[in-house]
């Protein structure tokens, strides 16, 4: 697959097919983490981290790809690996091979806003299955509500509307709470 | 509640582009007007992102578990499996139409689901998960050797307002001992022995392949427990919400005796008597849980060069020590060395 197929399947929303195709480049990233001092495991979560962080910069409208997909994808590791190298009091020496030398303000990447993310996805772990049923459907893959109300057997359109409604009020309530407790989440 | 729900709509629509014309200039005007309004928003699209990049994790996580752990072993795997499926459905068929003869075919069958189960056993490998949760529970239970419990509690003049309590393995032939004993003065341990005896000795004997002597704090346990009386001391703010935590701390002793990579980590935290905290909870008390966890490994940070572990030939060799936290309100804190797997 070529990189605009990809990044044309990423706009309209078919990500499993692209992630597919981008997950090839994962033993290359972590023959690079790891040679760098880390170990399989980091290097599995930085990938994964680096591959949604792709994904929500393919998504942007504005997005436009000055080199190659993947070259892009090694950035974007690399990146985070040496923003992780740095909190664990890490230096990483050794060069990447084919990737661009990405910067925070390139990637719009912000520590704090990363950490909140984080604890909302925690957050949304502790609503109902239902809950986490009809926030997919609705925001991810981008079912409206009709389909939705058939899928998971609401008696109307309207109650699914509901339902959605009380489950967003719910989960934005456990974020507050989460929020005020801690207001600068430091992991 | 009505007005509400429509809000939520508007919302919607809002975040993902479909708020068109007047009511689109009429919702930003809002927007730059309502403060509350605006920071609801802004949670709201935080939300949305969070929603999306679950889902995205696990849609990762199934095209990982499909390309594998091992890569192209995994799609060999499943290329002999499917060969064999296909193999088995063209024997059914046959033998269905009975041009076979029921002894061979029986036989073929057999050897086919011995095929089969032999191909399938490497993927099972994958679900070794619970292997990894015994191993887990096995090494935060950790062995008692002596206790300083009783000693310490005779001699209440400390300052500080909590007692330490330390538990460290002795350095002599793997002996243990349940009984706090009153004296912990220097390490001399070997005497006293116990039913669980073997056990250690059995680990003893694995651990110390090729090492002849352990890494120890200077002076023996006896002095790293006066030095950890004087700089522990229960966090005030988990105090006020009675929170009590163990924290895990690894940490190497390099060839010269210095502590690095000291890797600290909050197994368990609840409230007193409480059930444990989940992930929701650890977040919310992130704060309490540093405190903990810095106070640990200040402890770490600030201890006296150590004496190095050596090996057969006598020279200094890096170790790995692993020590355990154990904050108690009523017990104070307990702390518990292990060595090296």
């Amino acid at each position: 697959m070529k990189d605009q197929d990809i990044i044309s399947r990423i706009k309209k929303g078919q990500t499993e097919r692209a992630l597919k195709v981008l997950y090839k480049e994962f033993p290359k990233v972590r023959a690079n983490i790891i040679a760098s001092g880390g170990d399989h495991e980091i290097a599995e979560e930085i990938f994964n981290d680096s591959l949604i962080l792709l994904i929500e910069k393919v998504s942007e409208p504005t997005f436009e790809l000055t080199s190659k997909l993947s070259t892009y994808l090694y950035g974007i590791n690399r990146f985070m690996w040496m923003n992780e190298a740095r909190k664990r009091h890490k230096s990483p020496e050794s060069e990447w091979r084919d990737t661009l030398i990405l910067t925070a303000d390139d990637l719009d990447f912000n520590e704090e806003k990363e950490n909140e993310l984080r604890a909302l996805e925690i957050v949304l772990d502790q609503i109902s299955e239902r809950c986490k049923k009809l926030f997919e459907l609705f925001y991810f893959q981008k079912n409206d509500m009709k389909m939705i109300a058939d899928k998971l057997d609401f008696s109307s359109v309207n109650s699914a509307k509901t339902q959605k409604y009380k489950c967003m009020e719910k989960a934005m309530k456990l974020a507050k709470e989460v929020k005020i407790v801690s207001p600068t989440i430091d992991v | 509640m009505r007005t509400e729900l429509t809000l939520l709509e508007k919302i919607d629509l809002y975040t993902s582009g479909k708020l068109t014309g007047a009511e689109l200039i009429e919702f930003e005007q809002a927007i730059d007007s309502d403060e509350t309004l605006r920071s609801q928003v802004e949670m709201h699209q935080d939300m949305l992102r969070a929603v999306r990049r679950k889902a995205l994790r696990s849609q990762i996580a199934s095209v990982a578990a499909g390309s594998g752990a091992g890569g192209g072993f995994t799609n060999l795997t499943i290329a002999i499996v499917t060969v064999i499926g296909v193999g088995a459905i063209v024997l059914t068929t046959l033998f269905v139409n009975g041009t076979f003869d029921d002894r061979d075919n029986s036989e073929l069958v057999t050897n086919l689901t011995d095929q089969n189960e032999i191909t399938v056993r490497p993927i099972k490998m994958d679900g070794g998960m619970p292997q990894v949760q015994n191993y887990k529970e096995y090494v935060e239970e950790p062995e008692t050797i002596f206790s300083s419990h009783q000693h310490y509690e005779d001699n209440k003049t400390h300052n500080g307002d909590m007692n330490v309590t330390v538990r460290f393995r002795s350095r002599g032939e793997g002996v243990k001992v349940e009984q706090p004993s009153p004296v912990i003065v220097n390490d001399d341990f070997s005497e006293k022995q116990t039913e669980n005896e073997k056990i250690t000795v059995e680990t003893e004997a694995f651990k110390t392949k090729n090492l002849t002597r352990k890494a120890s704090y200077p002076g023996g346990n006896g002095a790293m427990k006066k030095f950890m009386d004087k700089n522990l001391y229960y966090p005030q703010s988990a105090i006020e919400k009675s929170i009590e935590c163990v924290v895990r701390c690894e940490f190497h002793v390099t060839e010269d005796g210095l502590i690095s990579e000291i890797n600290a980590e909050c197994i368990k935290m609840a409230e007193k008597d409480g059930v444990a905290y989940n992930d929701v909870k650890l977040l919310m008390n992130r704060r309490i849980m540093n405190a903990f966890i810095g106070n640990a490994t200040h402890i770490l940070r600030t201890m006296p060069t150590w004496e190095p572990a050596k090996n057969a030939q006598g020279n200094p060799i890096l170790s790995v020590q692993r020590m355990y936290f154990n904050y108690d309100l009523e017990r104070g804190c307990l702390v518990y060395q292990l060595d090296e797997d």
